[in-house]
C-alpha cells in the first residue's frame, strides 16, 4: 500500500475515533451511571416535561397533582430530577415527588443530591427545594435501610450540607431505629441536637437492659442523657431495685445519671425505700447524684425529712444542691412554707442556695408573681446571695424580655441585678445604637455606670470602631473620658496593634502615655503596640 | 485533499452519532402521559385509568365516597407509603378547595392542622381575595396560617398586607422577617403602592415593613430610596428602613451603599449573627464585588469593626471553596484588621468542607504569626466538630515551645473549653503519649473526676504529668475532689509529699470546702495544728466567709499567726463587714485590740467599689 494511503486511512481512522469519543461523551453526561437512562432530558422526556411545566404551573385544583403523580409513578430514579423541576418552587410536591425517587433508589437520590450541594448558589440547572428532597429522602431511607443512610454519610466527602443532612438522618432513626440514630450521633460527634424522643420509651420497654446498656455505650451528648432519663423513668415505672442494680454495672457517669432517674421516679412511689437505697451507697459520686434525685420528690412531700436526710447523708456542695433542691420542690407546692423553712435555717451558704431556689420558684410562677418575688428578695440581709438569687432567673428573663430587665435595671430594686446583666443590657442596646445606649447608661446608679459605659463603648467598637474612637476623643476631661480612652485603645490593641498605635497617636502626648500605662496591656499586646507606634513615629 | 478531509469529517460525525445511538438511553418504558406535538404547542393528555394505577385508585375513591371529602380524607390519610399518602392528601385538598374551601378549613384545622395550610395555599392559588378573607374570618387558630403564606399573598393579594399584619401582630420568633419579605416581593412588583401600604402599618410590624419596601426599592433606585427613609421621622422604624436602604442598594452599587453606612447606626441584635447594618451591607457588597468591597475595607480601616465583617462571611465561604489556595493568599497578605476573625467562623461554619485544601496549602507555608493564626483557628475547629480526627491533626503539630500555645488551645477545644467532658475518657483513651498529659491536666481542671468518680484513677494519671506541672496538678485534683468528698480529698493531700504539692492541696481543699460547707470546713481547720498549714486553711476560711459571714471571717482571720497573712486576712474580712454594716465594722475594728498602724492600714486599704476577694497569698 501507498505511503499516502496509509496516511488517509490513519487519518480517517482518527476522525473516527475522535467523533466516537465525542458521541460517547455526549451520550454519558459526567457521573451518570451507565444503564440509567440519562438526566439530560432526550426529546420525548423533554417535551413532556415542557408540557407538565405548564400544565402544573398553571393548573389549579386537582388536575395538576394528578398530572405530576401519574407522570412521576411509572418514571425511573433518573427521570425524577427533570419532573421535579416541571414541579417548580412548590415544596409540598417536590417533597411529594422525592418521597417517590427516595423509594425507587435512594443512592441515586443521594449521589444526585450531593452534586446539588457542589453547586454554585443560584445555579441554573439546580432542583428547586433542596430541604424538601432532603427530608424526604431522608424520611424514607432511614425506614427502608438505617445501616445504608448512616453508611453513606459517613463515608461521603465533607460538603456544605452534611451536616445538616446527619442532623436529619439521626432524628429519623429515631422513629424507627432508635440505637442506630445514637451510635450515628456518637460516631458523627453530634452533641447538642436533640432529636424527637417520641418513640424512645417505647423502644427502651421492650428490652430495658438492652436499651440500658446501648444508652451508656453511646452517652456522649445531650440526646443520649435524654434517652437514658427516659429509660430511667421507665425502670422506675416497673422495677426500681433491679433498675438501679443494672445502673451499677454502667460506667460511673451513665451509673449516675441513669440512677439519678431511677431514684427520682422510685422516691415518688416509695420514698423511704429510695432514702434507704441512697444511703447505702459508698461510692460519695453516686450517692451524690442519688440524692438530687431523691430530695426533688422528697421535698414536695415532707421537706424537714428530706433536710434531715441531706444533713445526716451528705457532705459539701452536694448537701447544698440538695437543701436547694428540697426547698424548690416544697416551693412549688406551698410558698409559704417554703418561706418559714428557709428562715430556720442557719445563715450560710446552704440558707442563701434555699433562698435563691425559692426565689426562682417563686419569680418564674409568672409575671403577676415577678412583683412580690423580688420584694421579697430585697428583704434578705445578705447582699451577695441576693444578687446570686437574682442571677438564677435574670439571663432568661432578659432573652425573654430584655426591655423589662432594663426597666428593672432602673427601677427601685435595680441593685439585685448584677454588673455582668447590666452590662450585657446595656450591650444590647449599644450593638442597636450605642448612643441611645449611652444615655441610658447615665441613667443608672452611679456605681454601676463606668462598667456600663466601658461595656456600650467596647460594642460600639466592635460594630463601628472609628465612630466609636471619635466620640471617646470628645468627651471632656475627667474620669469618665480616661475609662473610655481605655477601653477603646485595649480594644483596638486587642484586633490589630496598628490601628491602636494609629488612634494613641491622635491623642495629646500626656494623656497618651496615661491612657498606656492605664490599659494594662499583657506584655505581648504591649511590646505590639509599641513596635507599632515604633513604625509609626519612623 | 479537500475530499480527505471532507471524508473524515463524514466519518468522524458517523462515529459520533453512532456512539449517540449505541450508548443511548434505553426507550421510555411507558409514561403514563403521552404527549402530542404539533408545530407550536405540546399538548399534555390527561391519563387514563388504564394508563395510571393513581388514576385508577383516585377514581376508586370518588366512587365510594361520593362528595364527602372527610371520609376520603380519612381513608387514605395513614397510608403509609409517603408518596401515594401526600399524593392524594394534596390532590385531595386541591379539589377541595374549589368545591368548598371553608368547610376543608374548618375540618383541617381540627383534625389535621399540619396540613391545614397546604389548604390556604391551593385556595390562594385559585381565588386570592376569596381566600384570605375566608382564613382571616375562619378564627385565631385559621389566622395563624397567614404568616407562612406573606409572601405568597404579596404576589398575589399584596393589597391585604396591612390588613393581615394588623390581624396576626408581631410574631414571637424575634428572628422572623416574612413581613419583610413579603413587602419586598410587593415592592419589587408596584414600588409606591409597597410604600404607601408599609406607610400605614402601625405598631411593631411597621418597621418590617417599612424596610422591606425599602429594600426592594433600593435595589432599582437607591438615592431615591434613601431619600424617602431619610425622610422619615427618627426612630426605629427610620432606622430599619435605613438599614434595608443600604443593604437593597449595595446589591447594585456596593461603593454607594458602603459609602452610606455613616448614616444609619449599627442595628444589630446581640442574639443574631451578623445582623447589623454594616454585615448586611458588606453580605450584598461582597457578593456583588468582592475586589471592591475589600479595596473599600481596605481604604476604609477602622470604619467597620470585626462584628460587621462577618458579613463577608458567605462570599469568602464561597470563595474558599472555588479557589481555596488563591483565597488563602489574598487572607495572608490582606491588612484588614479582623478578616482573620472572619476565617474563623467561615471555617466554623460551611468552610469547613476545605478543611483539608486549607490545611495542606498552610503546610506549604513558612510560618509566620499569621498562618499560625490560621493553623490554629482551622485546629480548634477541627478539634471541636470532629474530636476524634482533632487527636489526629493535633499529633501533626511537632512538640515544641513554638507551638504550645498552639497545642494546648487545640487540645482545649476537644473539649469545648471543659463543657463537654463526657467525651474524656474516650479520647484520653485515643490520645498519642504526647497528648495524653495535656489532654489529664485539661480533664483535671474540668472537673472530670466528678464524671468519672473514680479518683484512683485520676491519682494514677497524675505520674503522667510532666514532674514540673505534677505538683500544681495535684492540687487542682484535690480541689475538685474537695467539692463532692473534701474528707477523702484530705486523707489523700496528706499523704503527698511536700515536694508533691501537699501544702498547695490542703489549701484548695480548705477553699474549695469552706465555700460549699464552711462550718464543717471550720470543725477541720480547728484540728489542725498551729502553724503555716493551719494559717493557709484559715485564710481560705476567711475568703469564703467575708461576703456571706463577715464576722465569722473576722474571728479567723485573727486567728491567722503569721503577720503578713494576718493583716492580709483582716483586710478581706473587715471589707465585708464594712459592706454589710460600717457601723458594726467600726466596733469589731475596735474590739480587736489590734496595733493602731494596723487599724490604719484596714481602714486606708478598704476600697467601697471593689469586690471582696479571696485572701492574697
Amino acid at each position: 500500500m501507498k505511503r499516502a494511503t496509509l496516511q488517509t486511512i490513519a487519518f480517517w481512522g482518527l476522525a473516527l475515533a475522535a467523533g466516537v469519543t465525542l458521541g460517547s461523551l455526549r451520550a454519558f453526561s459526567p457521573g451518570e451511571e451507565k444503564g440509567t437512562r440519562s438526566t439530560n432530558p432526550v426529546k420525548e422526556p423533554q417535551l413532556a416535561n415542557e408540557a407538565l411545566t405548564r400544565a402544573v404551573r398553571t393548573g389549579t385544583g386537582a388536575k395538576r397533582w394528578l398530572l405530576l403523580v401519574a407522570a412521576a409513578e411509572k418514571a425511573t430514579a433518573s427521570e425524577m430530577p427533570g419532573i421535579i423541576r416541571a414541579a417548580g418552587d412548590d415544596y409540598a410536591a417536590v417533597q411529594m415527588l422525592g418521597a417517590h425517587w427516595a423509594g425507587l433508589d435512594p443512592k441515586h437520590m443521594f449521589a444526585s443530591l450531593y452534586a446539588e450541594f457542589l453547586l454554585p448558589d443560584g445555579s441554573p440547572a439546580a432542583l428547586p427545594q433542596r430541604s424538601a428532597l432532603m427530608e424526604a429522602l431522608f424520611e424514607e431511607w432511614s425506614k427502608s435501610d438505617p445501616a445504608g443512610v448512616v453508611k453513606a454519610l459517613t463515608e461521603v466527602p465533607n460538603f456544605s450540607a452534611r451536616e445538616t443532612m446527619r442532623h436529619s438522618v439521626v432524628n429519623r432513626l429515631m422513629f424507627t431505629d432508635v440505637e442506630t440514630s445514637l451510635r450515628a450521633m456518637s460516631e458523627w460527634n453530634i452533641n447538642n441536637y436533640l432529636p424527637s424522643m417520641k418513640h424512645v420509651a417505647e423502644w427502651a420497654a421492650r428490652d430495658l437492659p438492652h436499651a440500658s446498656a446501648v444508652a451508656a455505650k453511646y452517652n456522649r451528648g445531650f440526646a443520649a442523657r435524654e434517652v437514658l432519663k427516659q429509660i430511667g423513668k421507665a425502670w422506675a415505672a416497673s422495677d426500681p431495685e433491679g433498675g438501679l442494680r443494672f445502673a451499677a454495672t454502667l460506667d460511673s457517669q451513665s451509673r449516675t445519671m441513669l440512677g439519678a432517674e431511677i431514684l427520682t421516679g422510685w422516691a415518688g412511689k416509695d420514698v423511704a425505700a429510695a432514702a434507704r437505697f441512697a444511703a447505702g451507697q459508698t461510692d460519695i459520686t453516686f450517692r451524690n447524684a442519688l440524692a438530687q434525685g431523691l430530695v426533688g420528690a422528697w421535698g414536695k412531700e415532707d421537706p424537714a425529712a428530706a433536710l434531715d436526710w441531706s444533713q445526716e447523708n451528705l457532705a459539701g456542695k452536694a448537701r447544698t444542691e440538695a437543701v436547694g433542691g428540697i426547698v424548690a420542690a416544697a416551693a412549688e407546692k406551698d410558698l409559704t412554707m417554703a418561706g418559714e423553712l428557709v428562715a430556720r435555717m442557719d445563715p450560710g451558704t446552704a440558707q442563701n442556695r434555699a433562698a435563691a431556689s425559692l426565689f426562682e420558684v417563686w419569680f418564674k410562677k409568672g409575671e403577676d408573681q415577678r412583683g412580690a418575688a423580688i420584694e421579697w428578695l430585697a428583704t434578705l440581709p445578705d447582699k451577695e446571695a441576693r444578687r446570686a438569687a437574682f442571677d438564677r432567673v435574670q439571663w432568661d428573663w432578659m432573652w425573654k424580655d430584655p426591655q423589662g430587665v432594663r426597666d428593672f435595671i432602673t427601677g427601685p430594686h435595680g441593685d439585685l441585678a448584677s454588673s455582668d446583666i447590666v452590662n450585657q443590657s446595656t450591650r444590647n442596646l449599644a450593638v442597636k445604637n450605642p448612643e441611645a445606649a449611652l444615655e441610658w447608661v447615665a441613667k443608672l446608679p452611679a456605681d454601676s455606670k463606668a462598667d456600663a459605659r466601658a461595656a456600650a463603648v467596647e460594642a460600639w467598637m466592635r460594630f463601628r470602631p472609628e465612630a466609636a474612637a471619635d466620640y471617646a476623643r470628645k468627651l471632656p476631661a475627667g474620669p469618665e473620658r480616661d475609662s473610655v480612652l481605655v477601653t477603646v485603645t485595649r480594644t483596638f490593641a486587642w484586633t490589630a496593634p496598628e490601628q491602636a498605635a494609629a488612634w494613641l497617636q491622635t491623642l495629646p502626648e500626656g494623656e497618651r502615655n496615661t491612657v498606656l500605662e492605664n490599659s494594662r496591656f499583657a506584655p505581648e499586646h504591649l511590646s505590639k503596640v509599641e513596635a507599632a507606634m515604633l513604625g509609626r513615629e519612623k | 485533499m479537500l475530499i480527505r478531509i471532507l471524508t473524515a469529517a463524514a466519518i468522524g460525525t458517523a462515529g459520533y452519532f453512532a456512539a449517540i445511538a449505541f450508548n443511548a438511553a434505553p426507550g421510555d418504558p411507558g409514561r403514563s402521559i403521552s404527549v402530542k406535538a404539533s408545530d407550536q404547542v405540546v399538548e399534555l393528555n390527561f391519563p387514563t385509568p388504564e394508563e395510571s394505577a393513581f388514576i385508577g385508585e383516585w377514581e376508586q375513591l370518588h366512587v365510594a365516597h361520593g362528595n364527602d371529602f372527610a371520609a376520603m380524607y380519612a381513608a387514605f390519610k395513614d397510608t403509609p407509603d409517603a408518596f401515594r399518602r401526600r399524593a392524594f392528601r394534596y390532590a385531595l385538598i386541591a379539589e377541595w378547595s374549589v368545591r368548598d374551601p371553608q368547610a376543608a378549613l374548618a375540618y383541617l384545622l381540627e383534625n389535621d392542622s399540619y396540613t391545614a395550610g397546604q389548604l390556604a395555599h391551593e385556595w390562594l392559588r385559585r381565588d386570592p381575595q376569596g381566600a384570605v378573607t375566608g382564613v382571616l374570618g375562619g378564627g385565631e387558630k385559621a389566622r395563624g396560617l397567614l404568616r407562612a403564606l406573606l409572601g405568597e399573598i404579596a404576589r398575589v393579594a399584596p393589597t391585604r398586607l396591612v390588613e393581615i399584619l394588623a390581624a396576626i401582630g408581631p410574631s414571637k420568633n424575634r428572628r422572623d422577617q416574612s413581613a419583610t419579605n413579603a413587602f419586598a416581593i410587593f415592592a419589587v412588583k408596584d414600588p409606591s403602592a409597597a410604600r404607601a401600604a408599609a406607610e400605614s402599618v402601625a405598631g411593631e410590624m411597621r418597621g418590617q415593613a417599612l424596610a422591606g419596601a425599602a429594600k426592594a426599592w433600593a435595589e432599582m433606585d437607591g438615592p431615591a430610596a434613601l431619600a424617602w427613609a431619610q425622610a422619615m421621622q427618627p426612630g426605629e422604624g427610620r432606622d430599619q428602613a435605613l438599614k434595608a436602604v443600604l443593604a437593597g442598594w449595595a446589591k447594585t452599587d456596593p461603593l454607594a451603599a458602603l459609602g452610606k453606612l455613616d448614616l444609619v447606626p449599627p442595628g444589630g441584635d446581640e442574639m443574631q449573627h451578623a445582623s447589623d447594618a454594616g454585615a448586611q451591607v458588606l453580605r450584598e457588597a461582597a457578593k456583588k464585588d468582592w475586589d471592591a468591597t475589600i479595596g473599600w475595607l481596605r481604604d476604609n480601616p477602622g470604619k467597620l469593626g470585626r462584628a460587621s465583617l462577618d458579613g463577608l462571611q458567605t462570599e469568602m465561604t464561597r470563595r474558599l471553596s472555588v479557589d481555596t489556595a488563591g483565597t488563602m493568599r489574598l487572607l495572608a497578605s490582606e491588612t484588614i484588621p479582623g478578616l482573620g476573625w472572619v476565617f474563623g467562623n467561615a471555617i466554623l461554619n460551611d468552610g469547613y468542607a476545605q478543611r483539608d485544601a486549607i490545611w495542606s496549602w498552610l503546610d506549604g507555608q513558612p510560618t509566620s504569626d499569621i498562618t499560625r493564626g490560621f493553623r490554629a483557628s482551622l485546629l480548634n475547629t477541627i478539634a471541636w466538630k470532629e474530636p476524634e480526627e482533632g487527636l489526629r491533626f493535633l499529633d501533626r503539630i511537632p512538640n515544641t515551645a513554638e507551638n504550645a500555645a498552639l497545642l494546648q488551645r487545640g487540645v482545649e477545644s476537644l473539649f469545648n473549653g471543659g463543657t463537654r467532658m463526657e467525651q474524656f475518657e474516650n479520647l484520653l483513651g485515643k490520645a498519642s503519649s504526647n497528648l495524653r498529659p495535656r489532654l489529664i491536666e485539661i480533664g483535671v481542671t474540668a472537673g472530670a473526676l466528678n464524671i468519672t468518680g473514680e479518683p484512683s484513677v485520676w491519682i494514677a494519671r497524675l505520674d503522667e504529668i510532666p514532674v514540673e506541672r505534677r505538683a500544681i496538678v495535684a492540687s487542682r485534683l484535690a480541689d475538685v475532689w474537695a467539692a463532692s468528698d473534701p474528707q477523702a480529698a484530705l486523707r489523700w493531700a496528706a499523704t503527698l509529699k511536700e515536694t508533691g504539692g501537699r501544702e498547695s492541696a490542703l489549701e484548695a481543699i480548705a477553699g474549695t470546702w469552706a465555700a460549699t460547707d464552711p462550718h464543717e470546713a471550720a470543725r477541720w481547720v480547728d484540728t489542725l495544728p498551729a502553724g503555716p498549714g493551719r494559717d493557709n486553711a484559715s485564710r481560705s476560711l476567711v475568703g469564703a466567709l467575708a461576703k456571706s459571714e463577715p464576722e465569722t471571717a473576722w474571728t479567723w482571720a485573727l486567728s491567722v499567726q503569721s503577720p503578713g497573712a494576718r493583716i492580709a486576712s483582716l483586710q478581706v474580712a473587715y471589707s465585708g463587714l464594712r459592706k454589710k454594716d460600717p457601723a458594726i465594722a467600726e466596733q469589731m475594728l475596735q474590739s480587736a485590740n489590734l496595733p493602731a498602724d494596723a487599724v490604719k492600714t484596714l481602714r486606708e486599704n478598704y476600697k467601697p467599689e471593689a469586690e471582696i476577694q479571696s485572701v492574697p497569698r
